[in-house]
């Protein structure tokens, strides 16, 4: 279906950006006149077969939209070979080629005529567009009034109803409110059914987990991994160990992945946590505050740490991580908070979410199995009864023909006994188990004066075999 | 060159809906909507009147015909560069997300100005016919006519579209170039007035030599020696192909450019 060998895209950057014809003949004239090549891509070969979906994961700048253009026809390559057999729809940006002063209706027919679609052929879906993007009441609006989640409704209900062999797909999914992209994400697995084959641009590695069955990684212009999305999502991060924000810690066979206030668990290849992985949250001014949203920096540490401190951006408060994998099967967590002023903070807590594949939690008091969790379900549930506390909680191991999942306990230290463990389930967009401890501040001692606090130090066991 | 043009054709929708839209958005937003397209060359001609007729003093039959048929065409082959020129440039977003043949844009800049040229002269034929021209069987080569002008047109836009990606002067010295050659046109004044001796080098001008065929097929006045209108409907189809084969050749650089 699609072919590429060696494919090679070069670009050339003059150095002064501004170019008039002025400038050029001056610059003809003193002979210098300079170009700085720019291989955007080379030597990358691969190929997807029909009904198979293709991930392209890397870094900013890496090259993948410009694969993406290339497969598109926007750009031709300048060395190697691309074949493409089949009727394409690419959805690089939703709602390219959107006109303002027009309305709903007369850009559907703009946008479908942009990707080259007759206006019999679009009259036909015409109505399960507008059904799709629910503007039924809007459709005869100008778009200068539509919200721009509407637009992004409108875009993708275009593009998703043109009927094609090959659909590209470039980071579109993550703008839009949940409820849509999950809608968006139905689609495309409705279209993989059918046989439609997919190539799929994200930085959402979940997204890329779910949806593809082979991925390749490109870092600067060059394919350097290829294979099932679990391995070359792996090796992705540890590539980008380098950039800011994230941090690696390895020891066979544990790795642990920090980016941006999110923690990723590995054993030997296999990632064991889900989503923002290993994480904190403050509850503070009536909202909580995630560690995904704080400012990271790394200090020095040895390859078998992460010893990161993160600014809360609307709190005046850091908290310092100390990750440490101790052996091969026990991974120590410390947090130090420090307030910079006079703070009140009425919750805090740490978790683990973990990969659904997970069905058992236990306490040292009780044991239970986690409900599944269904696509209506927008609340985090508790499952374990608070009444009876320990110091630790876990989850039993999964052995299946085809995976198998360690158990896993966190414990706390003995001197930190304010936090309560408790197991969960997330929402169904996060769609993970959770290990979880809490701290509920008494409403009369929220109060954190300046200064520094060491608030929790636990141990992570994963039971290798 | 054939597999292109099929290929333009396959996105004729996508032309409509161009043109449509530039139309739409141009007479949206006003009262007067499509009069507006109008009343710029009328008071164009009403200029040159107040100054050629009654100032200067040019010894020429029924002045307003006689510059209306100029200036129309003039208008037409005008705008449709300033539309175009900008065209690829001014529509870089959607040529950088999404594939279709850009000679699209050029061709809907000339196509929707086409539209609005047409229109035009249907509001021209009353006033001929108020003023009494005598229209000659030769008005049945207007098409031809305007089939050379688009052709030559056509040409010359894809060639000031593309540079304008690569030197964004392009659109002033465009506009500069035009200023200089609307003079080298009898447009306000008849082709007689040109010396002689220069008349072989002014007639390569191809639209000097159209704006006398739309003289000579609406007012039926005399044309130039035959052979300068062959030389310029030559000019108009070899700029067409040139343009065509230079913007196909140069496509890539300039997407990844724009």
């Amino acid at each position: 279906m699609i072919e590429l060998k060696d494919v090679g895209i070069m670009f050339r950057l003059q150095e002064e950006r501004e170019a008039t014809l002025k400038e050029s003949i001056f610059n003809l004239i003193r002979g210098r006149y300079r170009y700085k090549d720019f291989w955007a891509l080379q030597g990358v070969s691969s190929q997807v077969e029909k009904g198979e979906t293709l991930g392209i994961i890397g870094e900013n700048g890496s090259g993948k939209t410009t694969l993406l253009k290339i497969l598109a026809g926007i750009y031709q390559p300048d060395e190697g070979e691309v074949s493409v057999r089949g009727k394409i729809s690419a959805l690089l940006e939703l709602g390219a080629g959107f006109h303002e002063e027009l309305t709903g209706r007369e850009n559907i027919y703009l946008n479908a005529s942009i990707l080259g679609i007759s206006r019999e052929k679009i009259s036909q879906v015409y109505h399960r567009i507008v059904e799709f993007a629910e503007l039924e009441r809007f459709i005869d609006t100008p778009l200068k009034n539509y919200s721009s989640g509407m637009k992004v409704r409108l875009g993708f209900a275009i593009a998703a109803h043109v009927d094609c062999d090959i659909l590209l797909v470039d980071e579109v999914l993550a703008v839009g409110d949940e409820a849509f992209q999950g809608k968006c994400y139905e689609k495309i697995e409705e279209m993989k059914r059918r046989g439609v084959t997919l190539v799929f641009v994200s930085h959402d590695m979940n997204a890329v987990r779910r949806l593809c069955d082979r991925v390749i990684l490109l870092h600067k212009g060059r394919l350097i991994e290829r294979g099932g999305s679990r391995q070359v999502i792996q090796r992705y991060f540890l590539t980008m160990s380098q950039q800011r924000g994230i941090v690696v810690a390895e020891q066979k066979p544990l790795s642990l992945v920090f980016h941006n206030g999110r923690t990723s668990l590995y054993l030997d290849n296999m990632e064991l946590t889900r989503a923002a992985g290993l994480y904190s949250s403050i509850f503070a001014h009536e909202i909580w505050h995630d560690s995904s949203q704080a400012i990271w920096n790394k200090e020095p540490s040895p390859s078998n740490e992460i010893v990161v401190r993160g600014k809360w951006r609307r709190l005046p408060v850091v908290q310092h991580w100390r990750l440490k994998i101790e052996d091969h099967r026990t991974i120590s967590w410390e947090v130090d908070m420090e307030c910079l002023e006079e703070t009140s903070i009425k919750e805090i807590h740490l978790s683990l979410l973990l990969q659904d594949s997970y069905t058992r939690w236990f306490t040292p008091f009780e044991e239970g199995e986690f409900s599944p969790i269904d696509a209506t379900e927008v609340e985090w549930i508790q499952l374990n009864h608070l009444s009876k506390v320990g110091n630790m909680v876990g989850v039993r191991g999964v052995k299946r023909d085809t995976l198998r999942l360690p158990g896993i306990t966190i414990m706390l230290d003995g001197n930190y006994t304010s936090f309560i463990p408790s197991a969960l389930n997330t929402d169904f967009v996060n769609n993970s188990r959770v290990l979880q401890f809490l701290q509920v501040n008494n409403p009369d001692s929220t109060i954190y004066r300046s200064g520094r606090y060491p608030i929790f130090k636990g141990r992570i066991i994963i039971e290798t075999e | 060159m054939i597999a292109k043009i099929k290929e333009i054709f396959r996105y004729k929708d996508l032309i409509r809906n161009l043109v449509i839209r530039d139309l739409k958005v141009k007479y949206k937003n006003s009262v007067l909507g499509y009069l507006w397209s109008l009343v710029d060359p009328l008071l164009t001609a009403l200029l040159f009147i107040i100054i050629f007729s009654i100032i200067v003093r040019l010894q020429v039959e029924n002045y307003p015909v006689f510059l209306l048929t100029a200036l129309l065409p003039w208008g037409f082959f005008q705008s449709s560069l300033l539309g175009a020129v900008i065209s690829i440039s001014g529509n870089s977003n959607l040529i950088k997300k999404v594939y279709f043949p850009r000679e699209i844009f050029p061709l809907s800049a000339i196509l929707s100005n086409l539209i609005n040229f047409c229109l035009s002269l249907l509001v021209f034929v009353p006033l001929i016919l108020i003023l009494r021209v005598k229209l000659s069987w030769a008005l049945l080569w207007l098409p031809v006519v305007i089939v050379v002008q688009v052709l030559l047109t056509g040409g010359l836009s894809l060639f000031v579209a593309h540079l304008n990606v690569f030197f964004n002067d392009i659109a002033f010295l465009l506009k500069f170039a035009l200023n200089l050659l609307f003079y080298a046109t009898p447009i306000f004044y008849p082709l007689e007035m040109v010396p002689q001796r220069f008349l072989g080098i002014y007639l390569l001008n191809p639209m000097a030599v159209l704006v006398a065929i739309y003289r000579k097929v609406i007012m039926n006045l005399p044309l130039p020696p035959l052979r300068f209108v062959f030389i310029a409907i030559a000019i108009s189809m070899g700029i067409m192909v040139g343009g065509f084969i230079f913007f196909h050749r140069r496509e890539n650089a300039m997407v990844k450019r724009v």
